[in-house]
């Protein structure tokens, strides 16, 4: 729910007209479009970048997901890996343009921990994942920008954990 | 920031509007993918816009009293509609915010320029708004329009009509808001036959115009006027008759195995909206067939059935399936075709049929072709039996097993056309998509999810097996769900984790079963005089009050004769507390007041339950803390003293609770018609039904053997002990204790585990060491204590108490001196020698003809020294005993075939026996032919002719129940009732037999005498100091047999129901296994019976000279019938096997025994 929706539900189930606070966290919110809309432009560019960057740092880090018996061994499974890497990303990008973790946390969290144990994927690694394509985000995006978008990938992070 | 789970459904959180950005984010998550430039631009465009549209919105709400009040002036005469309006109520009580807006004061806005430009194409429709702010004057004033008098209109009409007005300008300050006016599409649908029905339409759109028009006055700006028309516009259309083109209701159409389901068009259009890729062919001139689309276009629908089919971009990893797309592509095929031929593809079959089981395959493919789960178990097997046939079906040739034919089936069902038809690429058909049913709706989202195809295990075929199997011990509301007793206080334990998906299969109709707490004979079920049925010692205590009592002291009380604790009123509080809250409450909660009423008699105690019930802590026990069902279980058991019957009960209850709340709920139990029959004003309800869950769980009591049946498996409750030492076996690791110890522990005497190990060691004191010398010589001289064997060894003795030599030497020295080589070699033939030899070194017998072999060879090439020390040297011995520690009698162990000969060698007299211990298992063959041999020949004709010969040293009527050879030489079987073939098992009972010898023989004589057909007899029918007697040999067993027949059990079970004649007759049945011999014998007992009673005929029985002579003093009674005089057998027989009389096959039966054949 964006702030936006959040508001009109709030006044409908009281059944009263937009209240003054509620109209200016929706001027903030609106006034700060722009930007975040920029910011999910700059990531929507550089994503193979990002993806790939984030993905030689979780290689990095847990390098026992791409040797034999690993979740992401192989070409295949590595390409995979990427995949999910590229999934979340947009993720983001739709969070902080709808300026809200609605759209994550509908789209791609409920049922991924089910999901990814069937699939025996360590989750703290996907963890490690979001948390490389964080800080190759951020490295793109000057300093209220960066804390803008960090705040949408530390969602995903906590939600994972 | 955690997630609450949702079990992925978004019924859960519905999303109530839809605005620019859902919608976006909606439509590019559809296709996997980023924003990009265009859709960018849109929501920035919403952006740039947006504080513009806050603008307006301020504006409205600053001024929506005016506009309304105009709105309502227009439609309503003789009067001041705005004094109806619940917010002007409001208002005027604030005197400081009571700045009424008059029309010449209205703030106007700023112009502002730049609007947003995609709001415009939202509002396509008829050019609306177009013609300048002003005056809208696309909706005409409707001709039927007459201004509504208030005086005749009422009141209370005129509040909801000023409210309603003003929910039109408050909704569309929302829909300006969000950019979309998808918010009052939603809402006002089906709005028009409501004020048609309840008041005016055309007043109603009057009043909408007059509203409009007073809006847009408020904005300077033309376009501004423009939005805020165009969205007022939209409710107007809505309502106005000759413009409405609402959408219809999404009919789904039934079939057999589907129901046809109806889907308001509120829900489709609030829902999120589902994106559909089309590729529509057309033919071109020459008559061929193309796309039309641009190749980007193209690309979408592709990519979208391979993620429909595939579940995901196939093309992103390069598996495309290049033909056939290009073919597609081309318009050379239909989209359905090339699903079709997506699902006969290599790469589904792999994916989606190899990995998983038929039920599985079929659950996939529904989500994949048809967009939606199966639906009905009709349907489930329907396509169960074509994947499973494995006809070959399709075009394909190859041998298909049944997924062709599935696929086949799929596109090819009216389904599939009817909604996907040949150009569209399926899509999953969720919420807001269709209707959907109920019964499947958790495994239907989980089907729906992005990990579905990570599930192997089938789920559709078990639930909808389910809805058929009885109904399990469950609550109303779900499998999982029920809120007391089954899993009391847990359920939903973490508020939404994994809530059960699978629903109960409990109907309208159907009623819990609820088990009566006292006399079953009260229940109430069908019962009406039960209701109000008073106390019973099985059930409750009842708490009563009677008239006025309270008023009187209880001096008074004792004067009118009435004693008991139930007059007592603090009785009766007391007990209302714990019938209430569960528990006593503490002091400073009590509730004083409406004690003292009670006290006085100012109320009945009905009205104290009430005040109980109405109270702040009952209000936090059962009702705040709760989710509302529970708490309508919880208030239900406490008020109405039972559980909740069924669905309607809790939907009843379940609707006052959410309509009208707590005391609401309260009173209405408390004023039900139940209540007033079984409590009435004076008693104190009390607990009249349970749940057989919360009954087991109160029986569970320590040694209380009902519950333990009735509880699961190994799990008994309140057996503690039991549980404990079950526990710790089984978290024992089986490598503790040795495995052969674990063979041998069956039936080996306890002596062999008592063994004491005596080792040498520097700390041993002069009596240790003594004993361990005597262990020594015990072992090696085989239990030999005559002196002189010592005398002998002194000096070895000494030695080793200097410890110069070890005990493994020391034994090894015993073993080759002159003495042993006497008692043990010279007397015996080597076979004997090495047996001892086992015996005296290693502890145990020879194990097998083998070793026995080797040795006996090592014994006759380098004698017995040698012998020795092979064994003391040898790996066994060192393994065992090691240098210091005495050999002694090993534990008979593995192979168990070795454990006789062992124990045989053990405990037998070493020098009385000359016999041999000597393994000898398989059996040794005869080298010469037996059969070839003369008398061999001779002999083996005879026995086979023996076979077949009458055995003439038994009476002929034995045979009745064998088969033989008839006179044509045919097999004939005369009697089929196994029970007379076999002779009947006779028991005895000795001073030697063992403890369970006797009590197999002393459950025999119940199932004798006291006539149990089989098994263990029950408790009640034991005679347990008579047993305990028998067991000690205090009384023989035809002791037993009298005081059994004598007893009251015998008494009871066959003596009262019965006449004389057939006590005799069952008299002789238990007691001497026979039927009555004759008339006369029948004369003689009844005499007996008549003048002295039962116990006088069973000594009279039992003392009798048959019995003696048949079963004398330690037999058990068994059936003789089989070695009775052929005259008294069949009625022997009969008496005991009267049903097989009436079975027409049995020799008994009346046809058969007249039969000359069988009779012979």
């Amino acid at each position: 729910m964006s702030v936006l929706t959040k508001a009109i539900v709030n006044a409908d189930a009281e059944a009263r007209y937009l209240s003054p606070g509620e109209l200016d966290r929706i001027k903030s919110f609106v006034a700060s479009g722009e930007r975040r809309l920029r910011i999910a432009q700059t990531l929507t560019e550089a994503r193979e970048r990002i993806v790939k960057q984030a993905g030689d740092q979780l290689f990095q880090k847990r390098p026992d997901i791409v040797s034999p018996g690993g979740n992401a061994y192989g070409e295949k499974l590595t390409a995979l890996c990427l995949r999910d890497m590229d999934y979340y990303l947009r993720l983001v990008t739709y969070g902080i343009v709808s300026g809200d973790v609605t759209p994550i946390e509908e789209i791609g969290l409920i049922g991924v921990k089910e999901m990814y144990n069937s699939l025996q994927t360590p989750i703290p690694a996907v963890a490690e994942g979001v948390r490389g394509l964080k800080s190759a985000s951020l490295s793109m995006l000057s300093g209220e920008d960066a804390t803008e978008a960090g705040f949408y990938f530390d969602y995903l992070v906590g939600a994972m954990q | 920031m955690g997630i609450k789970g949702t079990s992925g459904s978004n019924v859960a959180r519905p999303r109530l509007f839809k605005t620019v950005m859902t919608e976006a984010i909606n439509s590019i998550n559809a296709e996997d993918r980023y924003f990009n430039s265009g859709e960018l631009s849109q929501v920035d465009g919403f952006f740039a816009s947006g504080d513009r549209r806050i603008a307006i919105v301020e504006t409205i709400t600053a001024n929506a009293e005016s506009i309304v009040s105009r709105a309502a002036n227009r439609i309503f005469t003789g009067g001041s509609p705005m004094a109806y309006s619940e917010r002007q109520a409001m208002k005027q009580q604030k005197v400081a915010a009571a700045a009424l807006v008059d029309d010449g004061s209205v703030a106007i806005v700023e112009t502002r320029s730049g609007f947003l430009d995609s709001l415009k194409s939202i509002f396509s429709f008829g050019g609306s708004g177009g013609g300048g702010g002003k005056a809208s004057i696309d909706f005409a004033v409707p001709p039927d329009f007459q201004p509504i008098n208030i005086a005749s209109y009422g009141p209370v009409r005129m509040q909801k009509s000023v409210r309603d007005l003003d929910w039109f300008l408050r909704y569309t300050t929302y829909a300006i808001l969000a950019g979309d006016p998808n918010i009052l599409e939603a809402n006002c649908l089906g709005l028009r036959e409501i004020l048609e029905k309840a008041c005016s339409l055309s007043a109603t759109i009057v009043a909408l115009l007059e509203m409009r028009k007073s809006a847009v006055r408020l904005f300077k700006d033309e376009e501004d006027g423009k939005i805020v028309s165009s969205y007022l516009s939209v409710i107007i259309r809505s309502l106005d008759v000759d413009r409405s083109d609402a959408p219809p209701d999404i009919v789904r159409p039934s079939s057999l195995d589907r129901p046809g389901l109806k889907l308001p068009a509120i829900y489709k259009l609030s829902a999120d909206s589902v994106v559909t890729f089309k590729m529509p062919v057309v033919y071109g001139a020459d008559g061929r067939a193309k796309v039309t689309l641009a190749s980007e276009e193209k690309e979408r629908v592709v990519r979208a059935a391979y993620r429909q089919v595939f579940e995901r971009d196939l093309k992103a990893y390069g598996l495309a399936i290049g033909d056939i797309e290009s073919k597609v592509k081309n318009g050379e095929i239909t989209v359905r075709e090339f699903i079709r031929r997506m699902g006969k593809s290599e790469l589904y079959r792999k994916q989606f049929y190899t990995p998983f089981i038929n039920s599985r395959v079929i659950e996939l493919a529904f989500r994949h072709f048809l967009g939606r789960a199966p639906e009905s178990r009709e349907e489930v097997q329907k396509y169960f039996s074509i994947v499973s046939s494995a006809s070959v079906r399709g075009q394909s040739s190859i041998p298909s097993g049944g997924l062709y034919a599935l696929i086949d089936a799929l596109i090819d069902s009216d389904e599939y056309s009817r909604l996907f038809g040949e150009d569209t690429v399926p899509y999953i058909r969720s919420l807001g998509t269709e209707a959907q049913p109920s019964w499947n709706w958790g495994a239907a989202y989980q089907l729906y999810n992005y990990a579905a195809p990570q599930r192997k295990v089938p789920q559709f075929i078990t639930l909808f097996s389910d809805y058929v199997q009885p109904l399990p011990n469950q609550h109303c509301y779900g499998a999982s769900n029920d809120p007391l007793e089954i899993q009391f206080g847990a359920i939903f334990k973490n508020d939404t984790i994994n809530p059960s998906a699978r629903p109960a299969p409990i109907g309208r109709d159907v009623k819990r079963i609820l088990i009566r707490n006292g006399s079953p004979i009260t229940n109430e079920r069908g019962n009406l005089d039960g209701m109000s049925a008073g106390a019973t010692t099985l059930g409750p205590k009842i708490f009563k009050l009677t008239q006025n009592l309270g008023m009187r002291s209880p001096r008074m009380l004792q004067n009118a004769g009435i004693t008991s604790v139930e007059g007592n009123v603090q009785a009766l509080i007391t007990a209302a507390y714990a019938q209430i809250f569960g528990r006593q409450v503490y002091s400073g909660q009590r509730l004083k007041q409406a004690e003292i009423r009670l006290e006085n008699g100012e109320i009945p105690v009905k009205e104290f339950v009430r005040e109980l019930a109405r109270s702040q802590i009952f209000r936090s026990l059962y009702w705040e803390k709760v989710y509302v069902t529970k708490s309508i279980e919880y208030i239900n058991r406490r008020l109405l003293g039972r559980p909740t019957y069924d669905r309607r009960e809790n939907n009843m209850l379940f609707d006052v609770a959410a309509k009208k709340g707590f005391y609401a709920l309260v009173d209405t139990i408390l004023n039900s018609q139940e209540y007033q029959d079984t409590f009435g004003e004076d008693t104190l309800p009390y607990e009249r039904y349970l749940t057989p869950a919360g009954l087991n769980l109160r029986r569970g009591r320590f040694g209380n053997s009902e519950v333990l049946k009735t509880t699961i498996g190994i799990t008994p409750r309140g057996d503690a002990e039991k549980l404990m030492e079950m526990v710790q076996s089984l978290a024992t690791p089986i490598n503790e204790r040795s495995l052969p110890e674990l063979y041998t522990d069956q039936g080996v005497p306890a002596l062999k585990r008592q063994r004491k190990i005596f080792k040498q060691s520097q700390s041993l004191d002069r009596d240790q060491f003594e004993g361990l010398v005597k262990a020594a010589y015990a072992q090696v001289f085989d239990k030999d204590f005559a002196s002189y064997i010592r005398n002998e060894f002194s000096a070895l003795e000494s030695k080793l108490r200097n410890e110069e030599i070890s005990i493994k030497e020391f034994v090894r020295l015993l073993g080759q001196s002159e003495l042993y080589r006497r008692k043990f070699h010279d007397r015996y033939p080597n076979t004997k020698v090495v047996e001892f030899a086992f015996k005296h070194f290693l502890g145990r017998a020879v194990k097998d003809q083998k070793e026995l072999a080797k040795f006996h060879g090592l014994l006759g090439r380098s004698g017995y020294k040698a012998l020795v020390s092979a064994l003391v040297d040898g790996e066994e011995y060192t393994r065992i005993y090691g240098e210091d520690t005495v050999p002694y009698w090993q534990y008979p162990v593995l192979p168990a075939a070795n454990y006789p000969n062992s124990l045989q060698l053990y405990n037998r007299f070493t020098r009385q026996d000359d016999s041999l211990v000597v393994p000898s298992f398989a059996p040794t063959r005869s080298k010469m032919n037996a059969t070839q041999m003369p008398m061999m020949i001779s002999g083996l004709a005879d026995l086979e002719a023996k076979k077949t010969e009458m055995d003439a040293s038994k009476p002929m009527f034995i045979e009745l129940g064998r088969s033989f050879q008839g006179a044509a030489g045919q097999s004939v079987e005369v009697g089929t009732s196994s029970l007379r073939r076999q002779l009947e098992r006779t028991y005895r009972v000795t001073p030697q037999s063992s403890r369970t010898e006797k009590e197999v023989a002393i459950n025999a004589i119940y199932r004798q005498v006291m006539d149990v057909f089989t098994g263990i007899p029950p408790s009640d029918m034991r005679l347990s100091e008579a047993e305990s007697k028998l067991k000690n040999n205090e009384i023989s067993v035809r002791e037993f047999v009298r005081r059994l027949a004598s007893s009251n059990q015998y008494r009871k079970r066959f003596y009262e129901p019965y006449p004389n004649s057939k006590v005799i007759d069952l008299l002789t049945k238990h007691l001497l296994g026979r039927a009555v011999l004759s008339q006369a014998e029948i004369r003689t007992y009844n005499k007996i019976l008549a003048n002295q009673g039962l116990g006088a005929a069973v000594d009279a029985i039992v003392g009798s000279e048959e019995y003696s002579k048949v079963f004398n003093e330690d037999i058990v009674p068994y059936r003789r019938y089989p070695t009775l005089p052929a005259g008294n057998y069949l009625a022997s027989v009969k008496a005991n096997d009267e049903e097989l009389i009436s079975t027409p096959w049995s020799s008994l039966s009346p046809s058969l025994v007249d039969n000359p054949f069988a009779m012979r």
